[in-house]
């Protein structure tokens, strides 16, 4: 049960634990204890034990899976859409022996936490999507992450004045061969392939607007974060996305990279709806 | 008897009122039309068009067009269309579309279709070059990168077999669905047009090429580059599957201008090499190479090469440098000469591809002395004593004159007719003469079956046939 060799980040970098999921390698870190929580990475940011997932850790099992084609987690052929990443990570949760968790994903991993709570509702305690991916709104269209002049990305993802230490090294997306060195740049130019992978073709799931809905009614709570000034994936998103899950919206400070660079605030957002969820039950 | 080099003008109509490459991001994908002057364009669309017709008369090879999508560089996006415009103004011309970017349609069999139609009208003079597409292309199209290149092998693989074998046949693959694969019409050159695959030096690309003994393309490079490219096309030929190519499986898009002294050469194609490079060219990193286009390992490698031999973008470079590292190649006749000679000795060069034509932004008189020149002073020292280009002598797959393809020609298998009332079969080129129809009537008979018997048993019934004419598998095949 392999994973991949791959560059290490300058910064946040711990060694993952390679867990089989049916057979299948999934790279994994995993902090703290308490109710599971289960955290999905969007397009960039792989590879690290994030400040996000330390302080969730704080009160919360935090379990940081990679998706096949990112981190140490290998490519798959047969992924061929969210569904196939889906089925791994419920065999995941077989793995490891969690019946049912919390669930929050960021972005394009917001986007995958939804869908795994369509297919699985049984198995998932709440869901959190932050800045999440797969909506259609219309005239809101998000930016496009993989057609970026890499001399936007600090504004653009609102890491421009964010502290040094939360962002150092964390592109969004491929920048040029000179930074971090051409092992660094083809490993993000892959993980970005196996994002295209999943949304370049539809960039948004309109089942989705039929599918949400259902959650309310099997009883699985939610919540909407986004960033206050996110560049990337307007505020109507966010909306829709609370309108079609009868949740609410909590927006934290910061542009589409927030949970970068606002790790405390947002990780407050989400273990006050966990604690409130466990209370309530 | 064969040249010593092919000689193929290849034209990319640029639309160049644009910009200088240092004011604009990228002249793909985000350069707005409202730059696009339709007026404009039909001036320089209509010069292109002609100086590519032109080309015959003056004895080139063959005369290329490529596609193209959303950009200022290369604007032929439906190349199948302009190659028919020029197998209409040409008689004798090989045509090259170089080439349709298989993975950027939907259908392939599109594209095998009009490939074949072409060849047809042409009377088999069309060259099918297969390619990916540029990266840019995926954003402009929304095509999905992640599976260009399983795509762009699939869709080839598919077109080869549409044209070679007969239909119906089913095609199941990993991204198309086909279920009835019957191309009309199929292409007169036999087994199928020569297919022409350009690269940059990918030693994948070579090795699919060489292996299916295709013709291989070195896309605008170095010297350095190609050297090493044909050098391992040839190597790999060779060991690998036991053949030694044809000076005509290598070909070299060199940009190339031709004037009276080396000085006045120099300096006539400053202005337009540069345009070309610097602001036709100008393609940042992340408009050329959308996400899974290529694979990491494929892309680190690319990187590593290009850092160990100082390879620099197109747009960094000066004029000097792109002519000492053979990117263009400028000067007196003489000049030219030497340096078509030392490639074709050297490196193995059959084809010299964009050979004094049109480039970058450059006035129509120049684009004709180009070209004369090319042909009248430098040509020459390629051809053989009689002076012809390679297809002036040998026959095309189709006569050129209707009592040529009378005498050929064997008779249809099947004539065209009509089925009378009374059961016979009325020939319809004749049908008209009273004798022949006699008291025949058309009016359906009364007891002709709701289904024709050919949708029954798998059979076509055809006039003077006793028996009806089942094919050798009535059934599709099936694969992939």
């Amino acid at each position: 049960m392999s994973l991949v060799d791959v560059p290490r980040p300058s910064r946040f970098w711990t060694e993952p634990q390679a867990v089989a999921a049916a057979g299948t390698p999934v790279a994994v870190r995993r902090g703290g204890s308490g109710e599971p929580l289960v955290v999905l990475h969007g397009h960039f940011g792989t590879r690290r034990w994030l400040p996000l997932y330390e302080r969730l850790a704080a009160t919360l099992d935090v379990v940081a899976p990679e998706a096949p084609g990112f981190g140490s987690t290998p490519a798959q052929p047969w992924v061929r859409s969210y569904e196939d990443v889906v089925l791994l990570y419920r065999d995941l949760l077989d793995a490891l022996d969690l019946p049912r968790v919390h669930v929050a994903g960021y972005g394009m991993g917001g986007w995958l936490a939804a869908d795994l709570a369509v297919w699985f509702p049984e198995r998932i305690a709440s869901l959190t999507v932050l800045a999440p991916y797969g909506l259609r709104v219309v005239d809101a269209p998000m930016a496009n992450v993989f057609l970026m002049n890499p001399a936007r990305f600090g504004e653009a993802y609102g890491l421009a004045g964010a502290p040094a230490e939360l962002v150092e090294g964390l592109v969004p997306g491929v920048a040029t061969p000179a930074e971090g060195g051409p092992e660094e740049w083809a490993h993000r130019y892959g993980e970005l392939g196996s994002a295209a992978r999943l949304m370049w073709q539809w960039r948004y799931d309109l089942a989705l607007e039929h599918r949400l809905p259902r959650l309310a009614a099997r009883g699985v709570p939610a919540l909407v974060v986004g960033g206050t000034q996110d560049k990337i994936l307007p505020s109507a998103h966010l909306h829709r996305w609370a309108g079609l899950l009868g949740c609410g919206v909590v927006e934290v400070e910061g542009g589409h990279a927030f949970p970068f660079t606002a790790p405390d605030r947002t990780a407050d957002v989400v273990t006050t709806r966990v604690r409130q969820l466990v209370t309530e039950v | 008897m064969a040249n010593r080099l092919q000689f193929y003008n290849f034209s990319l109509f640029p639309y160049p009122f644009i910009p200088p490459g240092e004011d604009i991001e990228s002249s793909w994908i985000t350069i707005p039309n409202s730059l696009f002057d339709p007026q404009r364009a039909h001036k320089i669309f209509t010069e292109y068009l002609e100086q590519l017709v032109l080309s015959e008369k003056l004895g080139y090879d063959g005369i290329i067009v490529n596609e193209h999508h959303q950009n200022a560089f290369g604007t032929i996006a439906a190349p199948n269309v302009w190659a028919g415009w020029l197998a209409a103004r040409t008689s004798h011309i090989r045509i090259g579309v170089i080439g349709n970017a298989l993975p950027l349609h939907q259908n392939p069999l599109r594209v095998a279709e009009e490939i074949a139609m072409l060849d047809v009208i042409s009377g088999g003079r069309i060259i099918s070059g297969h390619v990916r597409g540029m990266g840019a292309e995926y954003h402009s199209s929304g095509m999905d990168p992640t599976t260009s290149k399983a795509r762009f092998w699939e869709a080839h693989d598919l077109i080869l077999r549409a044209w070679t074998e007969d239909g119906p046949f089913t095609h199941q693959g990993e991204h198309y669905d086909i279920e009835w694969a019957n191309i009309w019409p199929k292409p007169v050159q036999r087994p199928h047009p020569p297919i022409w695959m350009p690269g940059t030096g990918s030693t994948e690309t070579i090795e699919e090429v060489a292996k299916r003994r295709f013709s291989y393309m070195q896309t605008t490079t170095s010297n350095w580059i190609t050297k090493k490219s044909f050098a391992l096309f040839r190597r790999t030929c060779e060991e690998t599957y036991d053949y030694t190519p044809e000076p005509t499986q290598l070909g070299r898009v060199i940009p190339t201008y031709v004037a009276e002294t080396d000085a006045q050469a120099y300096r006539e194609f400053l202005p337009h090499a540069m345009w070309f490079f610097r602001t036709g060219l100008k393609i940042p990193m992340h408009h050329l190479m959308p996400p899974g286009y290529n694979t990491a390992e494929a892309m680190l490698r690319t990187i590593r090469g290009r850092a160990a031999a100082g390879v620099k973008n197109f747009w960094e470079m000066s004029y000097d440098e792109l002519i000492d590292s053979g990117h263009i190649i400028v000067g007196s006749p003489q000049t030219v000469v030497d340096a078509y000679a030392q490639q074709a000795e050297e490196y193995g060069l059959g084809m010299a591809v964009s050979a004094g034509g049109h480039l970058g932004a450059m006035p129509n008189w120049m684009v004709l002395k180009n070209m004369t020149l090319m042909a009248e002073e430098v040509m020459p020292h390629f051809r053989e004593p009689d002076g012809k280009p390679d297809h002036l002598r040998v026959d095309r797959p189709v006569p050129h004159t209707s009592s040529g393809l009378a005498a050929t020609t064997p008779e249809p298998r099947y004539r065209p007719v009509v089925r009378l009332t009374d059961g016979r079969d009325l020939p319809t080129d004749t049908g008209h003469i009273v004798e022949v129809i006699g008291d025949g009537s058309t009016e359906p008979p009364t007891d002709t079956p709701p289904v024709p018997q050919a949708a029954v048993d798998g059979a076509w019934r055809t006039a003077g046939d006793a028996e009806p004419v089942v094919p050798e598998q009535a059934g599709r095949r099936v694969g992939s």
